[in-house]
C-alpha cells in the first residue's frame, strides 16, 4: 500500500466509524498518539505526511472504533442467557496476558535476587 | 499465570504512576476555555427563554424555541402541546415561518393563517389547531443563525410591529444565551472525553513501559505488541494494557511475599 492510498483509507474507515476528526483524534491521544488535531487533519486530507508509528497508532484507533461501532449491532443468542461475561468470558485474555508476559518476562523466581538473602540481616 | 492467588487483572494496581502528556492539548483546552461553574443547561435555558417569549407578548397561546447545532441537531422546548404539534408539522413540511426565520435571518409574522398564502401547508395544518397568527424571530450570534423562536395565538392579527420589536429584542439576548449554555454544554462533554482518554493514555504507556523494561527494542516495538495482542484477543489495545499491567504487578506481588524484603 502507498502512503497516498493510506491516508485515503483512514479517512474512508473515519467516515465509516462517524467520527469527526475531533472524536477520532481522543481515540488516537487515548492510544498514545502524540499529534495534534490539526495534524491528523492535514494528514487525512493529503495535504501533511504523519511519522510511519503515528499512522499505526491512528490506524489502531480507527479499527477500534469500526469494531466498537460492529459490536453496538452485535445480536444475543438466546441460547446464551443472560449476556454472559463470566469467567469464561475474560480467560482469552488471560491466556493472551500469560503468553505475552511468559514470552518477555522471567518468571518472579527468575528475578534478580538480593545478594544473599541471610534471614540473619538485621 | 503461576500463583494460583495472584489477582484476576481487574485494575492496574499502580496508578499513582502518571506520566505527563506529551502530545498537544492546545486544542482542547481552547475549547474548554468557555467552562464555568454553572448548573445551566441547554434545556433550563430553552425553557427560560420559551417562558420569557410568551409573558412579553400580548394575547400569546404558545411559544417555542429551536437551536440548530453545528450537527443540524434540534433541540426545542415549548409552552404547550400545540405548539409543539404546530412546531413539529413545520419540520414535517420543512416549511414555515420559524424556518423561515432561521434561515433568512429575518423576523417573520403571519396576521392570520387561514389568509397567508406563504406556506399554505402548514396554514392549512396550524389554523386546524387554533393556531391564526404567528411572530417568529431568528437567534443570531454574531453572523451565525442558531434556531429560531417563535410565539402563537389563537386569534387573527394579535401580532404589530411593536411586538416584532420587542421579540427581536428579546431574541438578541436569548441568542446568547443558547449559544453560552451550548457552549458549556459541550465543553463538559469534552473535558469528560479528555478525562477519559488520558486515563486510557496512562494505561497504554505503563505497558509501553513494562514491555521496554522487559527488553521490547523500542516504544513503536512495544505498541506493535500490544496491537497484535489486542487484535489476537478482540479486544481494545487499553483492556490488553491493563491487563498487562495489572498481571506483572500481581506477579511482582506475588514474588515479593515469597521473598520478603530485608
Amino acid at each position: 500500500m502507498t502512503t497516498g492510498e493510506r491516508h485515503r483509507r483512514m479517512d474512508a474507515a473515519r467516515v465509516r466509524a462517524e467520527l469527526t476528526v475531533q472524536d477520532l483524534w481522543l481515540r488516537y491521544v487515548a492510544l498514545g498518539g502524540t499529534g495534534d488535531a490539526f495534524d491528523l487533519d492535514g494528514y487525512l486530507q493529503g495535504l501533511v505526511p504523519l511519522e510511519t508509528f503515528q499512522q499505526d497508532v491512528l490506524a489502531q484507533a480507527l479499527n477500534e472504533a469500526l469494531e466498537d461501532g460492529y459490536r453496538s449491532y452485535h445480536v444475543p443468542l438466546s441460547s446464551h442467557p443472560g449476556g454472559d461475561t463470566g469467567q469464561d468470558g475474560d480467560d482469552p485474555l488471560d491466556r493472551l496476558i500469560e503468553r505475552l508476559v511468559g514470552d518477555r518476562l522471567p518468571a518472579p523466581r527468575e528475578l534478580p535476587e538480593p545478594p544473599d538473602p541471610s534471614p540473619t540481616t538485621q | 499465570m503461576t500463583d494460583p492467588d495472584a489477582d484476576r487483572p481487574a485494575q492496574a494496581p499502580v496508578e499513582h504512576l502518571t506520566p505527563a502528556a506529551a502530545v498537544d492539548l492546545g486544542t482542547a483546552l481552547t475549547q474548554m476555555a468557555g467552562l464555568v461553574l454553572s448548573r445551566e443547561t441547554v434545556d433550563t435555558a430553552l425553557q427560560l427563554v420559551t417562558t420569557l417569549a410568551a409573558t412579553t407578548t400580548a394575547g400569546t397561546l404558545g411559544a417555542a424555541v429551536t437551536v440548530v447545532d453545528e450537527h443540524g441537531k434540534r433541540s426545542r422546548a415549548a409552552s404547550n402541546s400545540a405548539v409543539e404539534e404546530a412546531d413539529a408539522l413545520q419540520y414535517e413540511y420543512d416549511e414555515g415561518p420559524c424556518l423561515a426565520a432561521w434561515r433568512t435571518r429575518e423576523v417573520v409574522r403571519i396576521d392570520d393563517t387561514t389568509t397567508d398564502g406563504r406556506w399554505p401547508r402548514w396554514n392549512e395544518a396550524v389554523s386546524r389547531l387554533g393556531v391564526r397568527s404567528v411572530l417568529s424571530a431568528p437567534l443570531l450570534v454574531g453572523d451565525e443563525s442558531i434556531g429560531a423562536m417563535k410565539v402563537y395565538c389563537e386569534r387573527p392579527r394579535n401580532y404589530g410591529t411593536h411586538d416584532e420589536h420587542v421579540m427581536r429584542l428579546l431574541a438578541a439576548q436569548a441568542a446568547i444565551l443558547l449559544a453560552n449554555s451550548q457552549s458549556l454544554q459541550e465543553a463538559r462533554r469534552l473535558s469528560r472525553q479528555l478525562t477519559d482518554a488520558l486515563a486510557s493514555r496512562d494505561a497504554v504507556a505503563r505497558a509501553t513501559g513494562v514491555l521496554l523494561a522487559q527488553g521490547t527494542a523500542s516504544e513503536e516495538d512495544a505498541f506493535a505488541v500490544l496491537a497484535a495482542a489486542a487484535r489476537q484477543g478482540d479486544r481494545p489495545v487499553l483492556d490488553v494494557a491493563r491487563a498487562l499491567v495489572a498481571t506483572v504487578a500481581a506477579r511482582n506481588r506475588a514474588a515479593g511475599a515469597r521473598r520478603p524484603r530485608p
